[in-house]
């Protein structure tokens, strides 16, 4: 099995040509079901165990959310062991085969959960970086909501307002979005009730084969 | 520190008889004009750290202060104005002694995004008027969040007041039932309110 944390249907050709299929057609893609049996539920009541710190980004753009960082050192716990797994390794590596682009991720120090809660947004931002090529989000929210109560990703016009289309929150899904060559703009708009959004995100480059990290083919 | 206009006796009237028959009066420009420009930008500068409610009933960007006797700082001014001569003349438009919160403390609140307050008896506390001085330099449709909403325990919204610019209102919390909430902010907004109450004072 080539990526122990996801899913084993992943690694079936046949799912991955249709997988393919979906992401060139605009390079965003959501996966259900997307990890290995069991390890969504077992992310969720590993961090539920731990309490969150706010994180409050007030520049021109801005953020506010609650994250749970866990640095890969020293012994791990296994659960923290799946996620240094599942972030540099596994998804970078189903990437690769979707895509055909050797994907990779410099090495992770720590992984954060972020959880968005009533009140907690991002404002419209654009992920596009030198460093970054294909941006992930590992859904683990079970509940179900309307847009209207906000804490939706949306994809969003170059005017940073319309908004293109909408991905609810989601649980056990991987959802990835390309930031090359088309710009992407995003936000989650500010969660107006008592739901929780919990993710974990992250962004791949390129890797060249002598292990350079760019992020434009 | 107030307004010249508000010393006309007919707009004493008008203000009282607004409070009597509905509980609540807004004064439009409280302060003067200048004043209320430089207590926005003194507001500006001071920092508004987040503040959230353990269980989860409010998230507020707030700063409290209780305002100091030989203090020059115009936050400091203000207090001292609204626990003295502007508390001498709200007794004149609620028709009854008034005396500062016990604490002296005063709140300000920006209007940032994300910020909200789920709905509280004001009527539960010991004070018997409530205020808030209101310095938002712009208003907003109320579909932005941020508008104040009066309700009754049923949850009933009997009124909603929108941010203005130097106005001050004035509540009646005696009576029971006399709940607030301010619904989510969910756009970046410009603006604060300074907030307190009044306890009944010493019989006149």
């Amino acid at each position: 099995m080539p990526w122990p944390t996801l899913h084993p249907r992943l690694a079936d050709p046949d799912t991955l040509e249709g997988f393919r299929a979906a992401w060139w057609a605009d390079r965003t893609l959501r996966i259900e079901h997307a990890l290995a049996p069991g390890l969504a539920d077992a992310l969720v009541a590993f961090s539920a165990q731990r309490p969150f710190e706010l994180y409050e980004k007030q520049e021109a753009t801005r953020f506010l959310y609650w994250r749970q960082v866990h640095r890969f050192q020293g012994d791990l716990p296994p659960v923290v062991a799946q996620l240094q797994q599942l972030l540099q390794h596994d998804i970078p590596g189903f990437v690769s085969a979707l895509t055909g682009t050797a994907h990779g991720i410099p090495p992770l120090e720590e992984a954060q959960f972020n959880l968005l809660r009533r009140g907690s947004y991002l404002d419209p931002h654009s992920d596009h970086l030198p460093t970054r090529l294909v941006g992930f989000v590992v859904g683990l929210t079970r509940a179900n909501w309307p847009a209207a109560h906000g804490g939706h990703l949306r994809f969003l016009w170059p005017d940073k307002r319309t908004e293109r289309t909408s991905w609810p929150p989601g649980f056990d899904t991987l959802d990835l979005l390309g930031f090359y060559p088309t710009m992407c703009w995003h936000d989650i708009p500010v969660l107006t009730e008592a739901h929780d959004r919990l993710t974990l995100n992250g962004w791949m480059s390129a890797v060249d084969a002598d292990g350079t990290f760019r992020a434009h083919p | 520190m107030r307004s010249p206009h508000l010393d006309a006796p007919e707009a004493q009237a008008a203000l009282r008889d607004a409070f009597t028959a509905h509980g609540r009066v807004r004064v439009p420009r409280v302060l003067d004009d200048a004043e209320a420009a430089r207590l926005l930008a003194t507001l500006r500068d001071q920092a508004h750290p987040i503040d959230v409610a353990p269980d989860g009933t409010h998230q507020l960007w707030r700063h409290a202060w209780v305002p100091e006797a030989a203090c020059d700082h115009r936050l400091c001014a203000l207090g001292r104005w609204l626990w003295g001569d502007g508390r001498a003349w709200v007794e004149g438009l609620v028709g009854q002694s008034l005396r500062p919160d016990p604490s002296g403390t005063l709140v300000s609140d920006r209007f940032a995004k994300g910020a909200w307050f789920d709905p509280y008896d004001d009527g539960a506390s010991p004070a018997v008027v409530a205020f808030q001085l209101h310095l938002a330099p712009s208003t907003w449709p109320a579909s932005f969040g941020g508008h104040l909403e009066l309700r009754d325990a049923a949850g009933t919204v009997h009124d909603t007041l929108a941010p203005a610019w130097n106005a001050l209102d004035l509540f009646d919390v005696r009576s029971p039932g006399a709940w607030r909430r301010l619904p989510m902010i969910r756009e970046h907004l410009a603006g604060y309110v300074v907030s307190g109450w009044y306890w009944a004072g010493p019989p006149r």
